[in-house]
């Protein structure tokens, strides 16, 4: 089974597909679709981050901490914006910790914002209980001191680029077009527009918000759950 | 004369049946039909949940000798110790978690208990360790109040005790000279942590904040390993699950059993001399090792090699782990760590007393960097020469393809 996905993927699935002797496609819909597609990087937010490099040990400085999450903060956004994205940007601080000397592992704490002299505090009790979360109780190392060893910011503005409507309205009478089949020449081909609710059989173009399944003569496109399958023929 | 491998006077053997107190329960139903699908995915499960315990060993882990050159190996072994899953790391430890486990199975079932949430700890070479500093941290696993399976792991800790710093004692005569050797004690008594058991071991060692921090890295591994098995059998069902670790076991000694019919039988032998017991010594001392394979079995003996003596020795658990190692790394190492099936084609007739099976008192804490890897270079000279009799297909495996004959 192949997994055909964003917005070029379904367009040359069954081609691939039948090269690599795979007859079953699967095409998700709803919100995943739109994380793995090239329109939806586009459409993300504008981000940065910026990291700080800096030991800090517990039981953490209540003001030497705050600074430097405010300093690293500052940094972030002073990179957005230089970076040319305007508007409100939202920023995000998590803490990298560790117990010391643990070289080889990192757990990303949260930082509330704005920091303050609480700060080191929460960090700690939020480090222990992912720790024990993750590790179970009896790992929980209270003899050894707890660092943090990097903090890390991430400024973002949201982009201004609509997303796209998700459900076209499903046409009856479908448009026909020529298409260039590999093997078949230039052949008629309907054009369905909007997610199919009976099965399709090729050869057809189906159009979505977000892409187009291109289905090869003889293969059938089912609506199945939140998903389409495409099934190509033994080969065509 | 029958010989005692008691775990006291001599290295432990388990016996073919395990003398298991009854007050203990184990898990014995099975699922009689696992399609391909299911026993795969099942498998695959097992196999990666070694390799989520091995990763986290090695974040949690401070030494450099485990965070970084990663001494160590997590296991996955059935209820009465057979190991399913071996990981990709140091062989042998997992023959010396599986020697652990089957000794503390006949020995701690009614005294302290295995419980639910217990973890049990040893170094003992004479219990199934290879030397001092390689400590056994083994989890038993439940399904309700039946014994399912075992997660276990050994970290070479970076100083256990003994006469010198790193704990390895070349100049020790005997054990008494080496870092403590402890029987299998219950570190984690349902899922809580005994301090003063801790504080004893952690007292022994140089470097007691390295050594903690590595004791519960091992501690917190085999809850991760242990709370992924508890998630394949809440996903599949404990007997579906259970069924596959047997298959597995099979299917490996299936493996060994299609090979070894490739392979005539016969005799094979090797001898490997080592200089110096001890600082400033002269001798020369002998190791040697024979393999005899009969039909779809192979038996192994110690046979020439000198009596104990200085710290160049190991106890059974050196002798079988390095054998078993260069064994599956020539013949079976396409099984990815499901070696438990082709175990059960291996039998061991060591004489005791020797250098490669030593008795109490004999020091052994060096053997982990040079005795192991004598009897692991031994081990391997015997195989590739049993395997150069065997048909191509097989010879292959350990000796690699012929060479082609010249066109110049």
């Amino acid at each position: 089974v192949l997994y055909a996905y964003g917005g070029a993927g379904p367009v040359h699935a069954f081609g691939y597909a039948a090269e690599i002797g795979v007859r079953e496609v699967v095409i998700p819909l709803g919100n995943g679709a739109s994380t793995l597609s090239a329109y939806g990087i586009a459409a993300g937010d504008a981000v940065r981050y910026r990291e700080l490099e800096r030991s800090f040990l517990a039981p953490f400085d209540a003001d030497l901490l705050p600074a430097a999450v405010a300093v690293i903060e500052a940094a972030a956004r002073a990179d957005l914006a230089a970076a040319g994205a305007d508007g409100h940007a939202q920023v995000e601080v998590e803490a990298l910790m560790r117990f010391r000397e643990q070289l080889m592992h990192s757990l990303e704490i949260p930082v509330r914002l704005p920091a303050g002299p609480d700060t080191g505090a929460e960090l700690l009790a939020a480090f222990n209980a992912e720790y024990e979360r993750r590790y179970g109780a009896g790992g929980t190392a209270l003899f050894q001191a707890v660092e943090v060893f990097a903090l890390r910011a991430r400024a973002a503005v949201a982009a201004d680029i609509p997303t796209p409507v998700a459900a076209l309205p499903v046409d009856l009478a479908p448009r026909s077009t020529d298409v260039y089949w590999p093997g078949l020449d230039w052949t008629a081909t309907p054009v369905h527009a909007g997610v199919p609710t009976d099965a399709v059989t090729g050869p057809a173009l189906v159009e979505l918000a977000h892409t187009t399944i291109a289905v090869p003569p003889g293969a059938v496109l089912r609506p199945v759950g939140d998903a389409l399958t495409l099934t190509l023929k033994e080969s065509w | 004369v029958t010989i005692q491998w008691d775990g006291v006077a001599r290295s432990y053997i388990p016996g073919d049946q395990l003398h298991i107190p009854d007050m203990l329960r184990l898990h014995t139903a099975r699922a009689e039909d696992v399609d391909p699908v299911t026993f795969e995915v099942v498998r695959y499960g097992l196999l990666n949940t070694n390799l989520e315990h091995g990763q986290t060993l090695q974040r949690l882990c401070v030494s450099p000798v485990t965070m970084i050159t990663r001494d160590f190996q997590p296991s996955i072994t059935t209820a009465v110790g057979d190991l399913v899953f071996l990981g990709p790391y140091l062989q042998y430890f997992s023959n010396a978690q599986s020697l652990t486990i089957k000794w503390i199975l006949e020995n701690r079932a009614d005294d302290p208990g295995i419980e639910p949430g217990d973890m049990f700890v040893s170094n003992d070479p004479f219990v199934g360790t290879p030397h001092q500093p390689d400590t056994i941290v083994a989890a038993p696993v439940f399904v309700g109040d039946e014994l399912f399976c075992w997660v276990s792991n050994v970290l070479h800790h970076a100083d256990v005790g003994g006469s010198v710093m790193g704990s390895f004692c070349m100049d020790a005569p005997d054990i008494f000279s080496d870092p403590p050797a402890f029987p299998p004690f219950k570190l984690v008594a349902a899922g809580h942590v005994r301090r003063d058991l801790e504080q004893m071991f952690l007292r022994q060692s140089r470097l007691p904040t390295n050594v903690h921090m590595d004791l519960r890295a091992a501690v917190s591994a085999n809850h991760v390993a242990a709370g992924k098995t508890a998630a394949l059998v809440e996903r599949y069902g404990a007997d579906v699950v259970a069924a596959v670790m047997d298959r597995v076991l099979d299917a490996g000694e299936r493996t060994i059993d299609e090979r070894l019919a490739k392979v005539p039988d016969g005799q094979w032998s090797h001898r490997i001399y080592q200089e110096a017991a001890r600082t400033g010594d002269a001798g020369t001392y002998a190791y040697q090792l024979t393999v005899r394979k009969r039909g779809g079995h192979l038996y192994v003996d110690n046979v020439g090699t000198d009596p104990q003596t200085g710290s160049i020795n190991v106890t059974y658990a050196g002798l079988s782990g390095a054998f078993l190692a260069a064994l599956t790394a020539s013949l079976t190492a396409d099984l990815a760590g499901a070696y438990g099936g082709v175990y059960r084609r291996v039998h061991f007739e060591p004489v005791p007393g020797t250098l490669s099976c030593a008795d109490f008192p004999a020091a052994v804490s060096p053997s982990g960097i040079y005795t192991m890897e004598t009897l692991i270079s031994l081990s391997g000279s015997v195989i590739a020469k049993m395997l150069a009799c065997a048909e191509p297909s097989v010879a292959r495996l350990a000796i690699g393809r012929p060479i082609p004959p010249s066109t110049a």
